[in-house]
């Protein structure tokens, strides 16, 4: 093999690793978003009124009514009624706060928190008594922010709910007089919370 | 001379030979997200620097990253043009297909880059995500496959 042969067999070597080295290559990736709408609520436990003795005033159209308020923050019950009352309620054992754990939010965020119904009756799921209670004016707590109105998540997402209520005589209006005494039963309610973004 | 010639071809055969490699140091993650508002579009961000945009249609559960890929087996220190394509830009629901879609357009840090003399190159990838404006997003992993290509 001579020099010049030498030098051919170069050139076309070089030419072909020329057009050897022009390439392109490609690969595929993943991309990936995850959507997590769901907020996951867990009840720890239901709001209680406790032990009581209540009277009603059942006098035609009146609308003197007693009320205890349980607080959501775990406090004592306090008791509203007129003096003298013609309707009253005594605690006996005092009640608890509802308490709701929420989950799987975002991290510091606000959340909006309510009740769905604004009054709920409560009644003798036996059917030995007729008379009723109504549930209203919640209230709220909110443990990781230790306020009643911070309903910011803490860093993993999580927020402790207490909920408290208003627990109200009712009128029944059959004029049997003042001071009624409610029958001994045990007086139940449903009512739904909401938690959203 | 014969001893020569073989080596350059099969110097020339390995370089023709070689094949680019991939190892992912970050996949493009648009983050785990709530939809709180679908009633008109709304868009998150990532740029391949790292740095997240998101409107107020979305609450962020955790933040995304930005693609980030080594290549290696590239011809060493060697100018290289960068392309994404994607089929389409919706983004597929992996577990059921009665949900809105997410539009996601992927975008390079840069379209070319020189490849180091080991013949390695780091691409870096950001993308952007839009909502319908209509619907309901499921929970779930909405992914999209992107093709990257390499011509050098």
């Amino acid at each position: 093999m001579n020099l010049r042969l030498i030098n051919k067999l170069m050139i076309g070597v070089l030419a072909f690793g020329m057009v050897g080295t022009a390439a392109a290559a490609t690969q595929e990736i993943n991309a990936t978003v995850t959507v997590s709408n769901t907020i996951t609520l867990a009840k720890n436990s239901d709001l209680s009124f406790g032990s009581i003795s209540a009277t009603f005033d059942d006098t035609a159209s009146s609308t003197v009514v007693a009320k205890m308020t349980v607080k959501a923050d775990g406090s004592p019950s306090v008791v509203t009624a007129n003096t003298p009352a013609s309707a009253n309620i005594i605690i006996i054992a005092d009640g608890a706060p509802a308490e709701v754990a929420v989950s799987g939010a975002a991290p510091g965020q606000d959340l909006s928190v309510s009740v769905a119904e604004t009054t709920v009756t409560m009644t003798d799921p036996s059917g030995v008594s007729a008379h009723t209670f109504s549930l209203q004016a919640f209230n709220f707590y909110y443990a990781e922010n230790s306020n009643t109105f911070t309903t910011t998540t803490d860093g993993t997402g999580n927020l402790t709910i207490g909920i408290g209520a208003d627990l109200v005589t009712t009128n029944p209006a059959g004029d049997s007089g003042v001071g009624i005494l409610y029958d001994d039963a045990t007086y139940t309610g449903k009512f739904n919370l909401n938690v959203e973004y | 001379m014969h001893r020569f010639l073989t080596l350059i071809f099969l110097l020339l055969f390995f370089f023709s030979s070689a094949k680019a490699t991939m190892t992912e140091i970050n996949p493009l993650f648009m983050g785990k997200i709530a939809v709180v508002d679908n009633s008109v579009p709304g868009s998150i961000r990532i740029y391949p620097n790292g740095q997240y945009l998101v409107d107020n249609n979305f609450v962020v559960l955790e933040e995304g990253t930005p693609g980030n890929y080594l290549f290696d087996g590239l011809p060493a220190s060697t100018n290289i043009q960068l392309s994404v394509q994607t089929a389409g830009s919706d983004m597929q629901y992996a577990v059921q297909t009665s949900s809105a879609v997410f539009q996601l357009d992927p975008f390079l840090e840069q379209s070319s880059q020189t490849t180091n003399e080991q013949g390695e190159l780091t691409i870096k990838l950001g993308a952007t995500l839009t909502s319908s404006g209509d619907g309901i997003y499921l929970d779930g992993v909405y992914f999209k496959p992107i093709t990257l290509q390499l011509d050098y």
